[in-house]
């Protein structure tokens, strides 16, 4: 049994390996790219539009209000990047239900690749609000003395936010699995449903929380929320 | 439990390049055109509302104008009643005038008529009482009449004062008129009477009276002497006109007893 689609490594791109894990990636990637575009080349700014429109708007529109609600500020610059993470785990989480298909979000690399995503958009959102010297200074608060460990809380903050989404996808697949062994019909696909739950969930969760992360980094002086993180 | 880091960073360019598709092909199409659609909502909206204002400040126009177009109707037909009213007034004055008129040409005609009747019936009358009267004179004394008018006439003569008599020789003749021919003794005797008052060496001539019944006339250039019948005639014309018209103004105003 295999905890990680790492380790099943499709084809060899020259001295490359090219696994599940990046392999099904580009496979939701293509679903989402190709859908977004043939769904918006043929878009109309009337009051009647395609059925495929109208869904695509609801979603964008929901992205919009979550990110305004989380961050309190206009969702424009936000949308891509957490609209992006929200689409593409929910996604992979969802195609799980194709027979063969492994979630790429239940390789701990591609959830590490998200965090540090998120880890690197944190301080990038943050100085293109605010300015590089005001973001720094927000480490030395509430004293200089403080710095380390305000350097490690965005690290462990990033690292638990990886390993939050890995472990709830790899343990869906994992008791998934397991159950197959023990009670091998209609079991599983009860699971099956509570996966697709689960998978939703936790994609808004990592949305959410990068929402969270982004905004609280850009938050005023004195309103100090690191490490002010909500459990799952 | 294990990160492959080559997974690792292939994921994040995986993730990156998603983001830069998603943004290409999802968001920005359909934030546009959910953007344009609001400004073409809100433009419509925009329309409707002027629209709106258009329509209400027509129908408030037209209320204006319907409400002026009914004071209108009102004063017109107010006006109209009044000229109608002065008009039937005008009307009913010219009739009552026309009756009015007609009434006093009418009484006029019957006053004409009442007239031009009382003086037939005065003439017939008068002619009747006259023809009567001289029919019993005629039946009475024919000639004797003559002969009484002769010698009341010479009476008048004598009895004329002096200054009158002197008009009546000053011209040396006189004309005897006579409405019965006379005979030769009577046209002696007038002669001689005549002589007698006026003096001698007077003219007398002759001439019928064709106009009366019963006359004579004494004629000079400066002074008429007269008698005849047709004076006491028309005395008497005068007197039945008088008791007729007294007698029919009493008649209308009296009670039958």
């Amino acid at each position: 049994m295999q905890l990680s689609p790492d380790t099943t490594v499709l084809w060899w791109w020259g001295p490359i390996p090219v696994n599940a894990t990046i392999a099904f990636t580009w496979l939701v990637m293509a679903v989402l790219a190709l859908g977004s575009y043939l769904i918006t080349r043929r878009l109309r700014d009337d009051v009647s539009i395609s059925r495929w429109q109208n869904l695509l708007e609801i979603l964008v529109t929901a992205l919009r209000d979550q990110i305004r609600s989380a961050s309190r500020q206009e969702p424009g610059p936000y949308l891509p990047f957490i609209g992006t993470l929200f689409l593409f785990i929910a996604a992979a989480n969802l195609f799980a239900v194709v027979p063969g298909y492994q979630p790429p979000t239940a390789s701990l690399s591609t959830t590490v690749a998200l965090a540090i995503a998120v880890l690197v958009a944190v301080p990038l959102y943050g100085v293109a609000r605010r300015g590089l010297r005001a973001y720094l200074a927000e480490y030395l608060k509430p004293t200089v003395f403080m710095l380390p460990f305000n350097v490690m809380g965005e690290i462990t903050r990033t690292v638990a936010l990886a390993v939050r989404l890995y472990g709830n996808m790899m343990s869906g697949s994992v008791i998934g699995a397991i159950l197959l062994g023990i009670i091998p019909f209609f079991f599983p696909v009860l699971l099956q449903v509570l996966g697709l739950i689960t998978g939703l969930v936790q994609a808004y969760i990592f949305a959410v929380l990068a929402m969270v992360y982004i905004a609280s980094a850009q938050a005023a002086q004195g309103d100090h929320k690191q490490n002010d993180t909500p459990g799952d | 439990m294990q990160v492959d880091w080559l997974t690792v960073t292939a994921q994040w360019v995986n993730f990156l390049i998603l983001v830069v598709l998603l943004k290409r092909f999802l968001y920005g199409p359909i934030v546009r055109a959910m953007d344009r659609r609001q400004q073409t909502i809100e433009a419509r909206i925009a329309d409707a509302r002027q629209k709106v204002a258009q329509a209400e400040q027509a129908a408030a126009h037209y209320q204006e104008k319907a409400r002026a177009l009914d004071e209108q109707k009102t004063a017109l037909l107010a006006e109209a009643r009044a000229v109608a009213a002065q008009e039937r007034a005008g009307l009913v004055e010219h009739a009552r005038r026309e009756v009015e008129s007609m009434t006093q040409r009418w009484r006029r005609e019957v006053e004409r008529e009442k007239a031009a009747f009382q003086d037939q019936l005065r003439r017939e009358l008068g002619r009747l009482v006259i023809a009567t009267a001289r029919k019993a004179l005629r039946d009475l004394a024919s000639l004797e009449l003559e002969r009484a008018l002769t010698a009341h006439f010479i009476e008048r003569l004598q009895g004329l004062p002096e200054e009158e008599k002197h008009r009546l020789s000053d011209f040396g003749s006189v004309t005897v008129a006579s409405s019965a021919d006379l005979v030769a003794d009577e046209r002696e005797f007038l002669v001689d009477a005549l002589t007698q008052s006026l003096g001698s060496g007077l003219t007398v001539n002759f001439e019928p009276l064709p106009d009366s019944a019963l006359g004579l006339m004494l004629i000079t250039p400066a002074y008429t002497l007269e008698w005849h019948l047709e004076r006491y005639f028309e005395d008497l014309g005068a007197v039945l006109e008088a008791a007729l018209t007294g007698a029919g103004q009493e008649g209308s105003g009296s009670r039958v007893e």
